[in-house]
């Protein structure tokens, strides 16, 4: 797979599964992948619910499973000499020294709470400042702490390095682009460039692959291509829908800032002055009245999004979605007692 | 796709497929490093085209369920539904994984007949 380390003006993506239609687009590199999220939130982490950080979330696991004090206190015998060149002045070895063997005892609040044990291993192996001496005896809790995290980051950074060593860790996850959402990139923003086993593809190979059906001008790449197309130009950030229900789902800023906050269910319509021609059964009331009962449950505002096809389209050029049309509809459940006044 | 550590282990069922390997590699990972669950089983349904898998659930009363990949737009009929069943033998539920094209998998159970909730070992 061939991905260009460049800006998002020049990205390169594979084309997954070359048989008749493509499943989908994906993207490997990490800072390609870095781009297409942090530029507007484009595709989803296969092995994540919105942004592809599953190295991460495995990082995390295996450190919060590695910390405790047994733990701890390994990774202060095993590291001695890490942990005692941060921050340690020598000079307070020897005064340690001193009061150890002049056995005076320290009266510690009993309110503080810390680990005896704990602190007897990180003295004797002489770790103190003349400052952290004072820790100890005012607020051991904070020096336990402070030697906590000293540790945490030794053990980070050991099981990253062993980690990202293995290339195994990095190549489990990837972006993956909707194939509306690539052909937005590629036509709309003209910003990817989407390669199939190696030959760079054309917005019109695009074109005519992504369809399923080409003779169809009510075919479903299209339709979804055209609300797609339509509210990522208004500025939502328009994400799949599947779990709620509908066709999309619409943020306003991101999947990172907040949930989103309407549900797009699309309506296709042929063009026809006399009577309406719904392509599909329009959805039943039935259907209406479930579909927005789940959206009201999640906190979205229900829209219907009808697509009118025009009659008679040339689908050679994707120029022909220009005369495609919207019309929008917003659906609310009205109740009369709670309305009155 | 191919890149994937994982994707040998379930390249012989892509390469049957090939229609249907986006749908078995994706609902895979999804189980083996989502889900965790490593214990898994490989049925071949020829009927249907697709491999399903068999993942040991120890929360639940029944261990054993059964997983199926399926696309967003595939039609289901009763009649596929029995013949399923008849093909999986004694299994008295089917979980199916519905894909999104953009990775996000939605998990339904349906179950044969009249059931109650399923009890949960504790």
């Amino acid at each position: 797979m061939l991905i260009r380390n460049e800006s998002i003006s020049n990205e390169t993506i594979k084309l997954e599964n070359n048989l008749d239609v493509p499943a989908c687009v994906i993207i490997s590199n990490k800072k390609s992948i870095k781009n297409c999220w942090n530029n507007g939130f484009y595709g989803k982490g296969n092995l994540s619910r919105s942004e592809p950080d599953w190295t991460e979330r495995i990082l995390k696991d295996i450190i919060q499973k590695n910390s405790g004090h047994q733990t701890i206190i390994n990774c202060l015998r095993n590291n001695p000499k890490q942990v005692n060149t941060m921050n340690v002045n020598k000079d307070s070895y020897r005064f340690l020294n001193k009061l150890n063997n002049t056995s005076i005892t320290f009266k510690i609040s009993k309110s503080i709470n810390y680990n005896k044990q704990l602190l007897v291993e990180i003295q004797s192996l002489g770790l103190s400042l003349i400052q952290d001496l004072f820790s100890i005896i005012f607020n051991p809790y904070k020096f336990f702490n402070y030697i906590k995290n000293i540790c945490e980051n030794l053990i980070i950074k050991k099981v990253k390095q062993k980690c990202i060593k293995s290339s195994d860790l990095l190549n489990m996850e990837y972006l993956q682009l909707d194939l509306v959402e690539a052909f937005f990139l590629k036509y709309a923003l003209n910003c990817i460039s989407i390669k199939n086993k190696n030959k760079e593809m054309s917005i019109d190979n695009c074109w005519n692959k992504f369809r399923k059906d080409i003779n169809n001008p009510a075919d479903l790449f299209i339709l979804k291509y055209v609300a797609y197309h339509y509210y990522r130009s208004q500025g939502w950030i328009v994400k799949e829908g599947l779990k709620y229900g509908v066709d999309y789902v619409l943020y306003q800023k991101g999947p990172a800032f907040s949930h989103s906050e309407f549900a797009i269910s699309i309506i296709p319509v042929l063009e026809d002055q006399d009577n309406l021609n719904y392509i599909n059964k329009l959805p039943t009331v039935h259907e209406i009245n479930c579909t927005n009962r789940v959206c009201n449950q999640v906190l979205k505002k229900l829209v219907f999004c009808y697509i009118i096809i025009p009659k008679n389209i040339n689908l050679d050029s994707a120029d022909c979605l220009k005369m495609y049309k919207i019309y929008e509809v917003r659906l609310k459940r009205w109740n009369p007692d709670k309305t009155r006044n | 796709m191919e890149k994937n550590p994982l994707y040998s282990n379930i390249k012989e069922y892509c390469d049957k497929y090939p229609s249907k390997a986006y749908n078995i590699f994706q609902t895979y990972i999804d189980l083996y490093i989502v889900k965790k669950w490593k214990d898994i089983k490989f049925i071949d349904l020829k009927n249907l085209k697709t491999i399903a898998f068999e993942i040991n659930n120890n929360s639940e009363e029944n261990e054993k369920s059964i997983v199926i990949p399926v696309n967003i737009n595939e039609t289901w009929s009763i009649k596929i539904l029995n013949e399923t069943f008849q093909d999986l033998g004694n299994f008295s539920s089917i979980i199916y994984a519905i894909l999104s094209p953009d990775s996000a998998i939605v998990y339904y159970r349906i179950s044969k007949g009249i059931v109650p909730p399923l009890k949960l070992k504790n």
